[in-house]
């Protein structure tokens, strides 16, 4: 099997390499981090005997083409697109500052759109898997990582016209609202609910390859957490503080 | 648009001497790991060490768990280079494969190699293996002024110097690449050789010191032994076993601290003496990995403490004052009713520098119940460490002040002086180094 991890330096994307190079995947490891997925590959190389190559890519840039055409001609073939690169602000408010709204919309947003045009013709040809990784923080807007949670909850929207679009029975699409997990994004945070760790989403993303999951929740409590959330009365919901 | 979140994290020595709450964070990526340069910062591997090496009030700690990874490995040259984060039990389970294992390792596999070059460990014979700074042939290590540096005996030797053994405080260390050696057995055959006393054990394992692969002694200093030390040595040669079954161990939390205190003055008679009966002429083979980290199998000895702890004292005696040091030794407990939970003896060789743990001589290990009478015996021993030319290893003594190990430690004034040439900032501070007033 054949797949790229865009977003592999840390966090997810990095237990996922390690899960997937353990499982004889050969990898593109992608990241703006070049020192990062240097050494996470040379470490599955070493490892695994896993043949792992680097992308470059600032997901401010773009030019995501150049990733098609790298993939194809490194990998031949495509399985596995992992779309797990995400960054999220101290300072995501109503009111901020134009950089950082821009910023959360690339990494976020724009940049996955981007990559999915680029790599769909290549899917729908050959069948495989397009993963893309959402956050329980869209189930409902709140004052707090409101550029992110909207960047999220638009990211999820264009998953669900990605299934429609689809014709090829081959090809599968999984979008994930992952809850808390222990990474650089909740690092510090005091969590009502607890935590998991990187290794279990990456098991849990392995586990649904081959399925079609428009939503689904990681862990899955969140399923009733969200859920109680969205039917919450807006005269409740508007006194919350989280 | 990178940042480098921190928090309040409680983090505690393990002799729980020094606990608090401390800003703590856990990059992941270089950008982040390189970033930090306006405050005081100090680098952290697994939190194990004895003392409060690893963080202070006024410096942000910095975790280097996330760099764990393989970056080269040579079975030929037999070299491996390691980010500093990894754990000794991360390698050995990737080594094993390959029948190459490191030779010097301390008792716990849980402990990261940036820990090991930082308290320059010994393993379970440093007579015939020295210290850790034997394994290692090269450091990356990064200073936020100087940059980042390769230093190893033929480049920067006088940082490499002040890093090996220097506490963390010349910067980051951010890989190494070390020499293992060929693990032709996976097993070791333990046979225990009983002792009268503490002398006793120190002129046998004088006898021993070569001709086996792993080499201490567990002595008994319970008040009912009369502080004699009658124990046993254990002795250690590599051999091979058809059944070679591993221990798993969790990799956090390691220690976990019970409510209560159960090591109490009468209950370290009855466990000793019990411990003595089961071990004092046992032969057994036990799979490598069992005899390298003996403490994965007892980790449950430092929660016995209780959440008030214990005090570690380890010194190094030259031999012609080891009958002296002895005869002192249980004098001085006697008069202080001291409560020792565990005593051991190895036998050290080679020349002293700068802060290291290392010369001629016996090195000598009590454990005290964290009780005033043991802080008594504790200070009375001070008094008396530089007529033996001793030296107490720092990087297990929690109460030992500036004024003694300057005395004690003749290179101190040499080593805080380079420290400062290389570091006039002084960007990084622990607790222990502010103990220290390094």
């Amino acid at each position: 099997m054949n797949s790229i991890i865009v977003g592999a330096s840390a966090g997810i994307g990095r237990s996922l390499a390690e899960q997937l190079a353990s499982l004889g995947h050969n990898l593109i490891l992608v990241s703006s981090d070049q020192r990062d997925i240097d050494c996470l590959a040379k470490d599955l190389s070493i490892r695994f005997n896993s043949k792992v190559e680097l992308f470059s890519l600032d997901l401010n840039n773009k030019n995501t083409e150049d990733l098609v055409t790298y993939g194809l001609s490194v990998l031949n073939k495509i399985d596995n697109l992992f779309l797990i690169a995400g960054w999220i602000s101290n300072e995501d408010y109503i009111g901020t500052s134009k950089e950082i709204i821009n910023y959360t919309l690339d990494v976020n947003l724009r940049s996955m759109i981007f990559l999915i045009n680029s790599f769909y013709p290549h899917f729908e040809k050959t069948g495989g898997n397009i993963v893309g990784i959402g956050s329980v923080a869209s189930i409902r807007g709140r004052k707090n990582n409101c550029i992110y949670s909207t960047a999220k909850r638009a990211l999820e929207f264009y998953f669900e016209c990605l299934r429609h679009s689809k014709t090829n029975s081959h090809f599968f699409v999984q979008f994930y609202r992952l809850g808390y997990v222990q990474t650089q994004m909740s690092f510090g945070s005091k969590m009502l609910i607890p935590t998991v760790t990187t290794n279990y989403i990456s098991n849990k993303i392995i586990a649904g390859l081959e399925k079609d999951l428009s939503c689904h929740y990681l862990p899955f409590w969140w399923r009733f957490v969200g859920t109680v959330l969205r039917k919450l009365p807006w005269f409740f919901y508007s006194k919350l503080n989280f | 648009m990178n940042e480098n979140k921190v928090a309040l994290k409680e983090i505690s020595s393990v002799d729980l001497q020094t606990q608090g709450k401390f800003r703590w964070s856990q990059p992941d990526r270089y950008k982040s790991l390189l970033s930090n340069n306006k405050t005081a910062i100090i680098p952290q591997g697994s939190a194990l060490s004895y003392v409060a090496n690893s963080f202070s009030n006024d410096s942000l700690t910095i975790n280097m768990k996330r760099f764990d990874r393989i970056l080269f490995f040579d079975t030929t040259q037999k070299k491996i280079t390691v980010e500093a984060g990894i754990t000794l039990n991360k390698l050995y389970f990737f080594l094993n494969k390959y029948n190459l294992f490191l030779p010097i390792q301390p008792g716990y596999p849980g402990i990261t190699i940036g820990g090991c070059i930082a308290a320059n460990i010994h393993g379970k014979n440093q007579y015939n293996e020295g210290l850790f700074e034997n394994c290692i042939e090269e450091i990356l290590l990064f200073h936020p002024k100087h940059g980042e540096l390769i230093i190893s005996k033929q480049q920067n030797q006088e940082i490499f110097d002040l890093t090996i053994g220097g506490f963390g405080l010349t910067g980051i260390i951010i890989w190494a690449k070390l020499r293992l050696s060929l693990l032709e057995e996976n097993s070791v055959n333990i046979t225990h050789e009983p002792v009268d006393s503490l002398y006793d054990t120190a002129t046998k394992l004088q006898k021993l010191s070569s001709s086996y692969a792993f080499l201490y002694s567990w002595n008994d200093l319970s008040p009912n032994s009369k502080y004699k030390g009658r124990g046993f040595i254990v002795k250690g040669l590599f051999t091979n076993s058809p059944k070679n079954k591993f221990l798993l161990i969790p990799e956090k939390d390691l220690f976990y601290p019970m409510k209560f205190n159960l090591f109490t003055k009468q209950t370290i008679s009855i466990i000793n003496q019990i411990y003595y009966f089961l071990n004092s002429n046992k032969t057994e083979k036990v799979p490598l990995y069992e005899a390298l980290f003996p403490f994965v199998k007892k980790r449950s000895y430092y929660s016995l403490f209780g959440k008030t702890g214990f005090w570690e004292y380890q010194v190094l005696i030259p031999h012609n004052y080891a009958e002296e040091f002895c005869d002192l030794f249980s004098k001085l407990a006697c008069q202080n009713k001291a409560s020792i939970s565990l005593a051991t003896c190895k036998i050290f060789r080679g020349s002293q520098k700068y802060l290291n743990f290392n010369g001629e001589g016996i090195v000598f290990t009590f454990d005290f119940l964290a009780n005033p009478s043991s802080l008594e015996l504790m200070r009375q021993l001070d008094k008396k460490l530089s007529d033996f030319n001793g030296i107490i290893n720092l990087n297990k003594d929690s109460r030992i002040n500036h004024e003694t190990v300057s005395l004690i430690y003749p290179e101190f004034e040499l080593f805080h002086k380079r420290l400062r040439q290389f570091d006039p900032q002084r960007f990084f501070q622990s607790d222990f180094s502010k103990r220290l007033k390094l």
